[in-house]
């Protein structure tokens, strides 16, 4: 996630270009490591242990580290050495930023002050956004959003990043009292106690993108085909919010999911901009119609 | 070979659904995009087994789900739906249907359902 934000700066100041930046990610994605490996490998847990917490993530909105606890498989300073051990996507970026001559390694620190300083951010922020913790990161570019809206947002970019593409950033949101949506994928669900309209409209090329990773197919533009599997991968996340509402006996129905060509929705409106890869698309959440 | 008939809005889920249990040698005799199109399917085709979403426009996939049940008894329908949507669920044990899996799923998840079908 933070290397959105050295992205962003390396950018600016001409050192590389955004095409550049989606081939540095790919390098990045090559160096992967996954958690569950690192602890089979380190004899904490067996291969069979790991892959029952994958199969949990699937269908928990949690984390890999949160489940294995939960089931006793491993201790909270395990998880804290693995992630050590896993290596930090910043370091993975920074790695293929001196591995391609981009940096030097000896800039790296006042790379990220620039970094810091351009994009507003407080040391803690960063610190957050290097981990990666998606709770944390929310409240820095969701400031003044309903807490309900942060919650949805935090269901969307831990789902892009366990099934879509773990390459998933957010930049601030907005708040508007109306919002003209087009060719967006939209779904309703609410119950007794409230409704929601979340919406998915494309930026340049991110909506797109998001489909052929959950679909594991080559979509090339927005059309019916690649919107019918944003719609499915929105019915999943907003299914997986009301999941969690339903710990605290909430029960929301989901409404079929379709595609508005053109239409305005109205009331609190927050809309998230969402980076994947080196592209965009907006997540749009609606209080009423 | 054992036929299966598929019931999802979403072209892409029924994709998904499709090539897997199409990988473990099941015959996908049909696909249909809503819950009205899926009882007629299910009238003309007989399939062994029906994969039925409950999200979907014109006929949901509970009111499909009891349709086929009232047209066959022994129907053998899973529901293959979001998470999140427990009442529902509840609502079609009540209808009747053998089993459930949630979306995301992986495909170990719907192969060991359709193993357990078998019997
Ligand atoms: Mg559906």
């Amino acid at each position: 996630m933070i290397e959105y934000c050295i992205a962003n700066y390396l950018i600016e100041e001409g050192r590389i270009t955004n095409e550049q930046f989606g081939e540095l990610l790919n390098k990045q994605d090559a160096a992967r490591v996954k958690l569950g490996l690192i602890a089979v490998s380190e004899g904490l847990i067996t291969k069979a242990q790991a892959d029952e917490i994958n199969r949990l993530q699937m269908t928990r909105d949690a984390r890999f580290g949160d489940i294995a606890v939960d089931l006793g498989y491993l201790r909270e300073d395990q998880i804290t050495m693995l992630l050590r051990m896993q290596g930090s996507s910043y370091h993975a970026f920074l790695q293929v930023l001196t591995d391609e001559g981009i940096i030097k390694l000896e800039e790296a620190d006042e790379i990220m002050k620039k970094v810091r300083l351009k994009e507003g951010l407080s040391t803690a922020d960063i610190d957050a956004i290097k981990e990666g913790v998606v709770e944390r990161i929310l409240p820095i570019y969701m400031q003044d959003i309903p807490q309900p809206m942060i919650d949805l947002a935090g269901v969307l970019l831990r789902t892009i990043v366990r099934i879509a593409d773990r390459h998933a950033f957010i930049e601030k949101a907005e708040i508007y009292s109306s919002y003209e949506l087009k060719y967006a994928e939209v779904q309703e669900f609410g119950g007794e106690t409230g409704k929601f309209v979340t919406a998915y409209e494309d930026v340049h090329g991110g909506l797109v993108l998001l489909a052929s990773a959950f679909a594991k197919e080559a979509f090339k533009h927005v059309d019916e085909d690649s919107l019918d599997a944003v719609g499915e991968f929105e019915n999943i996340v907003n299914g997986l919010y009301c999941s969690k509402l339903s710990k605290s006996d909430i029960n929301f129905d989901l409404e079929p999911q379709h595609t508005v060509e053109s239409g305005t929705v109205t009331g609190v409106v927050c809309v998230l901009p969402v980076r994947i890869r080196n592209k965009k698309f907006n997540f749009i959440v609606c209080d009423k119609i | 070979m054992r036929s299966v008939l598929i019931v999802d809005d979403s072209r892409t889920s029924r994709k998904i659904l499709r090539t897997i249990l199409e990988q473990h040698g099941y015959n996908i005799v049909g696909e249909a995009g809503d819950g009205e199109e899926g009882f007629l399917m299910y009238k003309k085709l007989n399939p062994d087994y029906v994969t039925m979403d409950i999200t979907m426009p014109k006929l949901s996939g509970l009111e499909c789900l009891s349709l086929i049940r009232k047209e066959n008894p022994s129907a053998v329908v899973v529901m293959v739906t979001a998470a999140g949507q427990k009442e529902k669920m509840i609502a079609a044990i009540k209808e009747g249907a053998a089993e459930f899996i949630t979306k995301p799923y992986e495909e170990k998840d719907i192969i060991n359902v359709f193993e357990r079908l078998e019997g």
